[in-house]
């Protein structure tokens, strides 16, 4: 079973987010609600994915996203954040986010994307793209 | 049971915005609704007048165009006002609370003193007057509704969700 | 003090910007909410201080808000207010409960409102940051974690004006309306610049 780690400091958008992990037969390792809690339950569990808000207290995603890549250079991190902004997207793509979600998302649009992620067994190494984040608007 | 019509009206209410201050005599009630602001009471017991001020800033250096909104030009306004009502100089017989000064707001650090300064210039002003202050209720981080009852000199504080309490 | 007095033009422009900001807000939160929802600013005029009590209706009301400061491009608060009713009506509509199942404001309830205070504020301040002047390739405008709190609506507005009225006796707040089907939903969403951000923001239209 394919492992996830759900960080938001939202418990609402977290249970969201648990919820359609394990409709799509995910097990969630853990969740956090900031990115120090974040990198610590990452190094704990080494889940196959991360979705990670970015504004959030203690440390943001973006630097959680830092973090962990240097724990795990390979780690598999989805921004999901209803910040929107080019440099903000820039700035997660850079420093190795595999995607990036805006909230408000449809269930589907997570579905779909657990599902490419859960399909794939490892890293192709491909660099990752931005899926028209406006569009889920 | 009413004892007649008059028995059963609520006091008048005089609400004080931002930057004002009002005096009334008994029965009125005088209300405010303060955050970082200060509010300063003044009560007259022998002619039961009484006054709150909104203050916003500690020194108007100088601006005049609102003088309640300063601590160093409210206070002897609001002086010379009950003074008008009680029609004699009251400033001997003055007493005053003080409440407010809170900051909700822990980014905004700017304003995070102004509470601190507003108390500090007021405490000054009132001792250099020679008032002496008989309640404070002062900083933490939740706005205060506050009451002067100008019959009893009772200042009731209430904090949102809590019950009134007197100081 | 005077402060610094906006013309009817820089309003106007100040206005068109928000209005933008508004309808992403408006999109995100239809989306959000699975019911359309129309986000349409009300105020953007400068008010004396003496008269921001009563803005969001009766002074000692006891509101409960969610409030974000946010930094980038500009710096300032930004409060999405509503009535305890209203807040829970709204939790029971995004964990598509029946009306009136939530009563009190436990963590869920409180981090169902400020998601939504997440998602209207960061939809507003996207858009506000695409169309502000400036270099939409490293110009930003984050928020922080929304806070929920109940508060006074005259206290409240206190706070989140003090900074500007610490140097100025008229204050700018912007205030949007919520709208479905037509009619009023007893939420406001107020976006309140610091000074220097008021300044910036009347550079626009000099």
């Amino acid at each position: 079973m394919r492992r996830l780690l759900v960080v938001d400091d939202a418990i609402f958008m977290r249970r969201l987010i648990k919820d359609v992990a394990r409709e799509a037969g995910w097990e969630v390792v853990g969740e956090a609600g900031n990115g120090i809690e974040a990198v610590n339950l990452y190094r704990e569990h080494r889940p196959d994915l991360v979705t990670m808000d970015v504004v959030m207290p203690m440390m943001n995603g973006l630097d959680a996203l830092r973090h962990i890549r240097i724990v795990d250079p390979e780690a598999r991190v989805v921004m999901v954040t209803a910040l929107d902004q080019k440099p903000t997207l820039m700035e997660a793509i850079r420093d190795g986010a595999h995607d990036f979600i805006v909230k408000p998302f449809d269930r589907e649009r997570i579905l779909a994307l657990l599902n490419k992620m859960g399909g794939t067994e490892a890293d192709d190494g491909t660099p990752p793209q931005q899926n028209s984040p406006s569009a889920a608007n | 049971m009413p004892q007649s019509s008059n028995a059963n009206l609520a006091p008048p209410e005089l609400f004080v915005p931002m930057g004002k201050w009002a005096v009334a005599q008994a029965p009125t009630l005088i209300r405010t609704l303060l955050g970082s602001c200060v509010g300063v009471v003044l009560y007259d017991r022998n002619a039961k007048v009484g006054g709150v001020a909104h203050i916003v800033l500690p020194d108007s250096r100088g601006d005049t165009a609102l003088p309640g909104k300063y601590a160093d030009t409210a206070i002897p306004a609001m002086i010379a006002d009950i003074d008008r009502q009680t029609g004699r100089r009251s400033m001997a017989r003055l007493t005053a609370t003080i409440a407010g000064g809170a900051s909700m707001f822990q980014t905004s650090t700017p304003s995070l003193n102004i509470g601190k300064q507003n108390n500090e210039a007021v405490e000054r002003i009132l001792n250099q007057l020679g008032i002496q202050i008989v309640g404070r209720d002062l900083g933490g981080d939740a706005g205060r509704r506050l009451t002067l009852d100008t019959n009893s000199g009772n200042v009731s504080i209430r904090i949102p969700g809590g019950p009134d309490h007197e100081i | 003090m005077q402060g610094l007095t906006l013309s009817q033009i820089q309003l106007r422009l100040i206005a068109s910007i928000f209005e933008r900001g508004a309808e992403a807000a408006s999109r995100a939160l239809t989306q959000w909410l699975g019911r359309t929802v129309h986000l349409k600013i009300s105020d953007v005029d400068q008010a004396d201080i003496t008269e921001v009590a009563g803005l969001l209706g009766p002074e000692d009301a006891t509101v409960a808000v969610c409030a974000m400061s946010f930094a980038g491009q500009l710096e300032g608060q930004l409060l999405l207010v509503f009535s305890d009713a209203v807040g829970l009506s709204l939790v029971d509509l995004l964990l598509q409960q029946k009306p009136g199942t939530s009563t009190q404001w436990s963590e869920l309830e409180r981090s169902g409102a400020c998601e939504t205070a997440n998602i209207v504020g960061c939809a507003y301040l996207n858009a506000l940051s695409v169309h502000l002047p400036g270099n939409s390739a490293t110009d930003t405008l984050i928020p922080s974690p929304p806070e929920f709190r109940h508060e006074f609506a005259a206290s409240l507005l206190e706070f989140a004006v003090m900074e500007q009225a610490s140097v100025m006796d008229r204050v700018l707040l912007v205030k949007s309306r919520f709208q479905a089907e037509g009619a009023d939903l007893d939420w406001a969403l107020l976006f309140v610049p610091t000074p220097d951000s008021l300044r910036t923001l009347a550079q626009i239209a000099p």
